[in-house]
Order: structure tokens, then sequence, then C-alpha cells
């Protein structure tokens, strides 16, 4: 499987994909053949059913909107540089990272990247601003029908109410890097991928 | 060759990590129903669960129990001691063989089950048996009282450890919603089961979170619920009192009845278990209906019922008691035996007060009827445990599972919907469930000292009740319509258990020490007192020396300075707990003021730093006085020092108290110069909450709240709490918190390495953590301190180094007018004295940069120390427990904050001590 992988990622490829996304190249070689494995079309691209057969994300009440942040704007389709891009924001920093300089653009993994990765989730209307609105509906997703309108809208108020600091009502992302500035997301964004 | 070697350390790393991992997995399967308590807990809230947790608790000490009995007693018995049939009292009388094995004599513990290990009867009184010469009555008299001491200290310890955690858990998040929201998903969960507990578990947080917020709105018309509760509580009292008059006239009346005619109805006969019965089932109810008046929180709803359906058990219990002594004291022995017969008949309560009375009763007549009335009161314990159970098991399977079923599958041809109307499923009653375990495990320990098998039993009767009641759970009961959060650490169940553990001891003692144990059996035969035993093997098988010193020991001159002793030591350390739990209030308040202090100051440096990006300010905090100019630069980044000091010096200078605060800061001018310590100084510092002062540095905004003289072990795990609160890591700004007393560990906060800039930061902070300590650490002499200014600031990546003190001494200068003045400069003028001011300082202060600053660390730490217990006791700063609800609470919360961020937009820095304080207590 491995051997059929590498074969088919050209060497180029995987120089510019590591680049990019700071992934090493076995890694890369070991995502890809996850990469092919999901491809039931086998066409090189994923679709959103071929996400939606992961059972991790099947279940889980925000599957969709994960999902969706793998696919660019408006496309249905997603190629395995789009998908390696979507993966490097879970890559853990690595302690050599850390020291790098930072004149370069910011890798994929940096906690701002990670933590505008998980703002996307909630930010459906992409105006960097998450609503009222968007809330209950992340809130409706996760409870299911077990709770009246009336208090997820309440909560929906007070957790803006907490995080805003400006006034406007909603929470933007500098807001949302200010609520999670006390959790680890360097730590809890990242996946151990096999190296 | 190294990438190869880098990678299999790597690997080994991951392989380890995975190793614990499964380690952790495979040990939590070795907790006992971990998995099935946890499932609970997600359907059914924490409140449920926390039953579940107790219940697998006292399986926890009863196994202990078991094994102290079992190892000890039984077992030796057993197999050293003599056999059956060997001796009198192992024998079954010629007369009762027949009847041995019919199920009503073995139902009613009869037959060969009361000549058995079960009972204490059974027990031989030979001094020694076996070959080792193991000397079963003593085992048997400590065992016995290690069985109560042993319940005690496992009680206690965990009441300690809970409130403990209590204290380290009480947590005050700003952010709690928020949390709920963006953090409550694992995304690593991939198994549907498991994603549907999570999903019931968040269902359950948010709906606890939205009766908290609801009880926080809740209306407060005082008048009225205070009134209401007043109402409330009389009509418990008197239902209490009523129930109590019921039973106890209801016994005389059977008395009476007894008395007076041979022949007595069914109805006659059983009135009294009725009664009693009847009341146990209503009244409970009757509170709940009471409680409902209250309008409490659920959570304090849930304590109250308990304590008074609590106090309703015992008060029963007692009145029963009461009145069947009057009965037994006019009774002859022959209706004593009538009396006994009917025993079986009765409910719980009375079954279980019979056995209490008759064992008092009946030892008096020990010598009279050589019978094996101790087996007879133990018997009827454990009788009373069985029937207990199947009790339980019915009404599980009654009122949960029938009635579950019936609105099942009748709700489709009834006339109104079951489901939602009157049956409806039942509810997990915490209260009452909690209660009958209490009550349970109080049977237990009042009849394990004649009855050593009965913690056995009792642990079989826990298993049995764990899988009944997780399967009745899960079946049959729907989640209650209020959710609530019950904390882990919640002591008011083991109080409860406490409390029956006393007044279940209270029998058992009085028995061992009122009444001569009978002649015919059980292990203390032919003794006067059953403790005897002890004093007996000390004085025949101790060196003469040991029985001396033992009378020596227990004799009046030695006891009573110890009690006295105890009774100082204990109050010791409860003004010690008082005024570490003042502390403590103290500190989480100053958490608090800074962070909102910080949060909005932090926001206004932050846009201050967008719009102005090249704007200098200088903060001369010069003062007139000294003339000693301390300047501090700021640049694009800012580095933001606060120094605090003690609780107690807070307290001092109470900023809800004009007049003393007035004091203070007159205190503040008035001295000339230095003060002794630098603690005094530094509640100025920290009111003035951010005082800052700013190095030249490119990136990153930081933030030190050095704690400098909190002492020891208790506020270096509040200022950790503090640190944790404090750290607030962002691309751009680091605040961390450098209490003394952590500071190791702040340095090697994982955290820190994802620092963004950590290569010439680290530096800069070792270096700076290096002088403190070796400053800090050093005496000094007091009039050294005069002109120790020691504060570079200069372009020099290292060379940036404040001492506390300093920076005490800036703000302590600075206090009034150093930072209005300087602030109102226009910012030309910052412009200007920027880089001059770099020069100057270094010129001006390198002659003191001998190490002179001295002495203080000692002296400030033996300072609050007294001043923490003096001001603990002081009544006033008892409000000061308002404080951390006041802030939490929203509107509240909100307030200070922003009216902290208008006077900022007025004055940037200008936060003077009182504000955060002051605004805090204006809403109280």
């Amino acid at each position: 499987m491995g051997s059929r992988a590498s074969t088919l990622l050209r060497d180029e490829e995987i120089e510019e994909i590591k680049k990019e996304t700071g992934f090493s190249h076995s890694q890369i070689t070991r995502l890809y053949s996850r990469f092919t494995s999901l491809d039931k079309g086998e066409n090189g691209t994923l679709s959103r059913e071929d996400f939606q057969r992961i059972p991790e994300l099947a279940i889980n009440p925000l599957g969709d909107r994960i999902i969706n942040a793998f696919f660019p704007e408006g496309e249905d389709q997603v190629n395995f540089r789009g998908f390696m891009r979507t993966l490097a924001h879970f890559r853990p920093i690595e302690d050599n990272e850390k020291s790098k300089d930072q004149n370069g653009p910011e890798p994929l993994n940096s906690r701002s990247n990670k933590l505008h990765f998980a703002f996307r989730l909630y930010d459906l209307d992409k105006d960097d601003k998450i609503s009222r609105d968007e809330l209950l509906q992340v809130l409706r997703m996760m409870v299911g029908v077990n709770i009246s309108d009336e208090q997820l809208g309440s909560i929906a108020d007070r957790t803006i109410q907490e995080a805003d600091q400006d006034g406007d009502c909603a929470i933007s992302f500098a807001e949302f890097v200010k609520v999670l500035e006390k959790v680890d997301v360097e730590q809890k964004m990242s996946i151990r991928f096999l190296h | 060759m190294m990438s190869t070697r880098k990678r299999s350390a790597k690997g080994l790393q991951y392989l380890w990590r995975k190793f614990l991992r499964l380690a952790y997995n495979f040990v939590v399967l070795f907790i006992p129903w971990e998995m099935r308590i946890k499932k609970i807990e997600s359907h059914f809230g924490s409140g449920v669960a926390s039953y579940f947790i107790f219940l697998r608790w006292l399986f926890g000490i009863n196994i202990v129990l078991t094994i102290m009995t079992g190892a000890f007693v039984v077992l030796p018995e057993l197999l050293a001691g003599a056999p059956f049939g060997s001796t009198v009292s192992k024998t079954i009388r010629p007369e009762d063989v027949k009847t041995a094995q019919d199920l009503d004599t073995i139902w009613s513990l009869g037959g060969y089950l009361q000549y058995s290990v079960l009972f204490y009867g059974y027990y031989g009184s030979d001094r020694k048996i076996g070959k080792a010469g193991y000397r079963l009555p003593l085992a048997y008299f400590l065992v016995g009282m290690a069985v109560f001491a042993y319940s005690f200290i496992i009680l206690l310890k965990k009441m300690a450890k809970n409130s403990r955690m209590s204290l380290a858990s009480a947590s005050d998040e700003n952010y709690t919603f928020c949390w709920r929201l963006f953090c409550a998903w694992d995304y690593l969960i991939g198994n549907p089961e498991a994603a549907e507990s999570k999903a019931a578990a968040i269902v359950n947080s948010i709906r606890e979170a939205i009766l908290e917020e609801q009880e926080k709105k809740k209306s407060k018309n005082l008048a009225v619920t205070i009134s209401l509760r007043i109402i409330a509580n009389i009509l418990v009292l008197l239902s209490l009192t009523g129930s109590i008059y019921i039973i106890y006239f209801v016994v005389d009346r059977s008395q009476k009845l007894e008395n007076k005619k041979r022949e007595l109805t069914l109805w006659e006969k059983n009135e009294v278990s009725v009664v009693v019965s009847l009341i146990t089932m209503i009244a409970p109810s009757a509170f709940e209906l009471v409680a409902a008046l209250e309008m409490y929180h659920p959570r304090t709803t849930l304590r109250f019922q308990l304590a008074r359906v609590l106090v309703l058990y015992l008060g029963n219990l007692y009145s029963l008691i009461i009145a069947l002594l009057d009965k037994v004291n006019s009774m002859s022995v022959g209706s004593f035996i009538a009396a006994n017969c009917r025993r079986h008949t009765g409910s719980l309560i009375v079954l279980y007060v019979r056995a209490k009375t008759s064992k008092g009763k009946v030892k008096q007549e020990m010598h009279i009827r050589k019978l094996h009335i101790k087996s007879c009161f133990t018997g009827e314990m454990l009788k009373l445990s069985i029937i207990d159970m199947i009790f339980t098991v019915a009404s599980i399977l009654l009122i949960d599972f029938f009635r579950g079923l019936c609105v099942r599958y009748l709700s489709d041809c009834w006339c109104w919907d079951l489901e939602s109307k009157f049956p409806e499923y039942g509810e997990f009653k915490i209260a009452e469930n909690v209660l009958h375990l209490v009550y349970n495990q109080g049977m237990i320990w009042m009849g394990a000292f004649f009855s050593p098998c009965l913690p056995a039993f009792n642990v079989l009767k826990l298993i049995g009740l764990m899988y009944l009641r997780s399967w009745a759970v899960l079946t049959c009961n729907v989640p209650h319509q209020q959710v609530f959060r019950a904390s882990r650490s919640n002591n008011f169940y083991l109080a409860m258990l406490l409390f029956m553990l006393f007044l279940c001891m209270l029998p058992t003692i009085f028995a061992i020490a009122r009444y001569k144990p009978s002649l015919s059996c059980g292990p203390f035969s032919g003794q006067e007192k059953i403790y005897d035993i002890v004093s007996e093997t000390i004085r025949n098988d101790f060196p003469m020396w040991f029985s001396s010193a033992i009378a020596y020991i227990s004799s009046p001159v030695v006891v009573l300075p110890a009690l006295l002793l105890l009774f100082m030591l204990i109050y010791y350390l409860q003004s010690i707990a008082r005024s570490l739990k003042f502390t403590n209030n103290q500190l989480r308040m100053k958490i608090q003021a800074v962070s909102t202090a910080q949060s909005t100051f932090t926001y206004k440096l932050v846009g201050f730093q967008e719009t102005a990006s090249l704007i200098h300010v200088t903060f001369n905090i010069s003062q007139r006085k000294s003339n000693l100019p301390l300047s501090s630069v700021c640049s694009i980044g800012f580095t933001f020092y606060v120094v605090h000091g003690s609780a107690s010096e807070l307290c001092k200078t109470k900023p809800y108290t004009p007049v003393t605060f007035k004091k203070r800061t007159e205190d503040v001018h008035s001295e000339p110069l230095f003060r002794k310590s630098i603690r005094q100084v530094n509640p100025d510092a920290f009111g003035a909450g951010a005082p800052v002062f700013v190095g030249r540095r490119p990136h990153a905004t930081r933030y030190f709240v050095v704690n400098e003289n909190e002492p020891r072990k208790k506020s270096a795990r509040a200022t950790s709490r503090l640190q944790r609160q404090f750290r607030i890591e962002e691309p751009e700004d680091i605040v961390e918190l450098y209490p003394r007393n952590v500071r190791r560990y702040v340095v090697q906060t994982p955290q820190r390495m994802y620092s963004p800039h950590p290569s010439e930061d680290e530096e800069d902070e070792e270096e700076l953590e290096r002088r403190y300590i070796k400053r800090s650490h050093r005496p000094r002499s007091l009039s050294d301190l005069r002109p120790a200014p020691r504060f570079y600031i200069g372009e020099r990546a290292d060379g940036h180094v404040l001492t506390s003190k300093d920076l005490a001494k800036m703000h302590y200068k600075s206090w009034d007018d150093g930072f209005e003045l300087d602030l109102d400069r226009p910012p030309y003028a910052y412009k200007k004295v920027h880089l001059k001011n770099v020069e100057v300082d270094q010129h001006y202060l390198e002659p003191h940069v001998k190490p002179k600053t001295k002495h203080m660390l000692e002296q400030s730490l033996t300072e609050s120390d007294s001043v923490s217990i003096e001001s603990s006791s002081d009544p006033q700063n008892s409000s000061n427990d308002q404080y951390i609800q006041v802030i939490h609470s929203k509107e509240k919360y909100l307030k200070p904050g922003t009216k902290l961020t208008k006077k900022k937009s007025k004055n940037n820095i200008e936060l003077s001590m009182s504000e955060p304080n002051e605004l805090v207590c204006s809403n109280v």
C-alpha cells in the first residue's frame, strides 16, 4: 500500500507539500495512503461522502463543519494538497520549530492558525464574527432536541456576554482567542501523526 | 545517524505514551463500576452519580471491615475454635433439633444458624485457642473496637480530603459558558456509544448551567421568601413533633391494651409498626412539598430534605425506644417473651428498635435466662438487613419497574397520557436513597460487634444494590427535570454518615461498658465487664513495668492534662484553619480584581499600541520628596509588573473602610522614605492595579505578578492557581506570574515552550529570576535599604533587572501623584525623555548596584503571619467572603469592568487601589 502510494506521488509534489505543511516525507506518504483508502471514487479527490464514512466524523455533532473545513469555498472535491493543508493545522508544534525565526510566513500549525481553524468551524457566514444565530446552531447540533429554544438562546446570550469585549453582540476572532487563551490549544488541537 | 537516533527516541517516547494510556485504561477497568457510574452520570447528571459513588465508597469500607472481622475473628474461630457440638453453647438444644431445618426457623435465623459464627454466642470463651495460642476473646474485643475506629478515621479522612478539594476546585473561571460551548466535544470519540454518552453529558452540563443561571436570576423578594421559609420550617417542626407524639401515643396505647386484654385483634397487634411505617412513608413527601415553598437552590433543597428525613427517622427511633423502654420496665419476664415473639411481625423500624431494646433488657436478665440473647439481638440486625434488602428489591420492582412497564405499554390504551400526566416514569430519588444507604450502614455498625459476619453480608448486599439500582436507573427512571451539579467534594452525605456512626456506636459502647456479659456463651462469658479482657491481658501477659505504665497513663493526672491539651490543639488548629480560609478568600479576590483590571487594561494598551505604535511613553515616577527619579521606558512592547503583598496586608488597608484606607495612604506619605518591609507597600502597588514599567522589548507584553510575601505552602497553592489563572498566552502577549514560592515551577512550565520568542526573552527572565533568588534570601539590614534602587532599563537584552523591592518602592512613591502627573504630560514629553532616561537611569543607579536590599523577606514573613491571624479574627473582614460570589454574578462582575474601562480611557494607567474593590463593594 505504502509503496503504491509513494509511486503515485511525485517527489516534487512531496517536496512542495513538505514545504507548505511541514510534514515529513514518510508522514506524507502515509497520509497519502490513507487518502487513497478514503477515496472510494478513486479519482484522486475526496468528496463529502468519503469523509462521512469516517466514524469519528460521522458521530461528531460538528462533523459536518469539520468536513466543510476541508473544502475550499464552493467546491465539492478536495485533492491531496488541500487535504494536507487542512491536516497541517493539527500537526503538533515541535520543539525545534518554536525557536525558528519569525520572518517566514506563519506555519499552518501555529497557535493562531489552529485557533482560526476552530473559529471557522463556528463562523458559518465567514464574516469573522460568531453571531448569536451561529452559536445557536452549534448548540442545537450538540444537544439535539432536549432543550428548548429559549433556554439555548439564553445560553448563547450568556456566552456572547462573557466573551464580548467590544459590545457588538458577536464574538470576533480576537475575543475568541481571548476566551481560549487559557486552553492549551497547542496540545488539544494536535494529532500525533506517525513519523 | 543523528536523525535516526532522534527518530527512534521519538518512537520510544510515543510508545511510552501509548503504553501509559493503555495502562491507565487498564487501571480504570479495575475501578469497580467506573464505567457504569460514568454512564449513569452522563445520562442523569452528577447528582444521581453521587449516590452511586457514595455507594461504591461504602462498599470499599465494608470490604475492609469484612477483612478485619473475617481474618481476625471468624477464621480463627472456624479453624482453631472448639468444633460445633463440642460445648453447650455450640449445640442445638435437643428440643429444637426437630424444627431446626424448617423454613420458619431459618427465616427467623434460629436452628443451625443460631449456633454459627454469625453470632456472638458461638465464640468460645477460652482465653487462648489453637496450638499457637490465639487470644480469640482479646482479638474479638479489639477488632470490634477497630471497626469503629477505622470507620471514624476513614470518614474523617475522606471529609478532610473533600474539603481540601472543594477549596482547590472552587472555580472562579470567567468563561464558563464559552468553554462549555467551544470545548465541549471530545473530537477523539469514535465509538457511537461513547458519542451518545458524551452528547448526553453535554446536554446535562448545559442544563446545569441553565439551572444555575435561573437560580441566580430568581427575583429576590426577601420578605416573601423569608416568611415562606419560616412557615415551611414551622410546618416541618410541627410534623416532626406530631410524628414523635403519635408514635409515643401508639406505643403507650398498645401497652395499655396488652395489660387489659388477653386476646388482641390483628390491628391492635400491628398498630405500632403500621403507624411507624406510615409516618416514614408519608412524611418525606410532605417535606418535599414544604421544600417547594422555600425556593432554595435544588442542591440546598436536597440537603434540607435529607436532614429533615434523617431527623424524622431518628426522632421516630428514639421516641420508639423511649416508649418501649417504659413498656419494658413495666413488663414481667413472661410478657417480655410474649412481646419478643411478636417481633417478626413489625415493620423494619419496629424490628430495629425492638432489637435494640431487647438487647438492653435482655442483658439485665441474662443470668436468669441462659439463652443466646445477644444472638437474638444480632439476629434481629441481620434479619433486619435481609428484610430491608427484600423491601428494597420489592420497591424497586414495584415502584420503578412495573410502573415503568405500565406507563410504557398501557399508555396507548389509556384514557390519558400516562407518560406525561399522572404516574409518569419514576425519578431517581437521591435523598431517600442516600438516606437508605446511611441507615443501612448504621445497622451494620450497630450489629457488627455482636455479629462479626454482618459486614460480609453487607458487602454482598451492597453489590446487589449497586447492580439493581444502576439497572433500575437506566431502564426505568427518567432524568430529573432539573439537573443540578452535585460537587464530588460534597461532605453532606458523609456528615450524615458520621452522625449515624456516632449514634450507632453509642448503644454498643453502652452495652460494653454497662452490662455484664452473659455467663454461658460468648467470648467474654465469666467476666465482670467486656472490656476487662484488656486489663486482664495487660495484667497477666505483659511485664510489670508495662502494666504500671498503663496504670499511670490512665490516671487522671495524665488524662486530664492530655484532654486539656487536646482541646487547646483543636482550638489552635481551628483558628489557623480559619485564618487560612480567610487568606484564601483574599487571594482569590485579589486575583479576580487583578484579572479584571488587567484584561481591560491590556485591551487598552493593545489598542493604544496599534494606533500609536511608535510613541514612546515614559512614566517618570519620581517623587518630590525623595527626588529620586525612577523611570521606566515604554516602547512598542510593554512590560508590566504588578507587585502585590500578602492578603493580610490587604486587610490592613481595607479599601471599603475609608478611614483605614486614608490612614494607610497617609502612612505611605508621611514616612520619610523607606519602609521596613516591602510588604507594606505592596498592596498599594497591587491596588494601583497596574503601575506600568516598561522595558525595551520588541514584541512581548509581559506581566509579572510577583507575589512577594505570601509565605509557605498554602500560598504556594493559592498562587499557583493564581498563576494558572493569569497565564495568558497570545502571540504577542505573555502574562506570567511569579509567585516567589513557586518560581521554580514557573520556569519549567511547558507553556513557556510555546512562547513565540523564547530565545531572547527566556534568557532575560532567567536572569531576572536568578537575581530574584539571589537577593531575596540574603538578609539585609534596614538602614541599608535606603538608596537601593536597582532598576536598569536599557537596550541591552539582559540588562533589564528589577527587584520587586524596588518596584514596590516605586509604587509606593508614585502612589498618589507620580502616575497622574506623568500622564498629564503631553505625549511628546515622553518621546523626548525616553532615550535620555535610559542613560540617566543607568548613570544614576549604578552607584547603588551593590546588594543592599536585605532582611525584608524574613521580616515580612513573620509579620504577615501574625497579621494574617490577627486579621482573620477581625469580624469586619468576614464580609470578604462575599467577594467571590459578588464578582461572579454576572452583571455585578461586568460593571466594574466597564467602569474601569471608562476610567482608563480618561487616563491610561490610573487604576487606584481602591477602585476595583470599591466598585465591587458598591454592588454588594
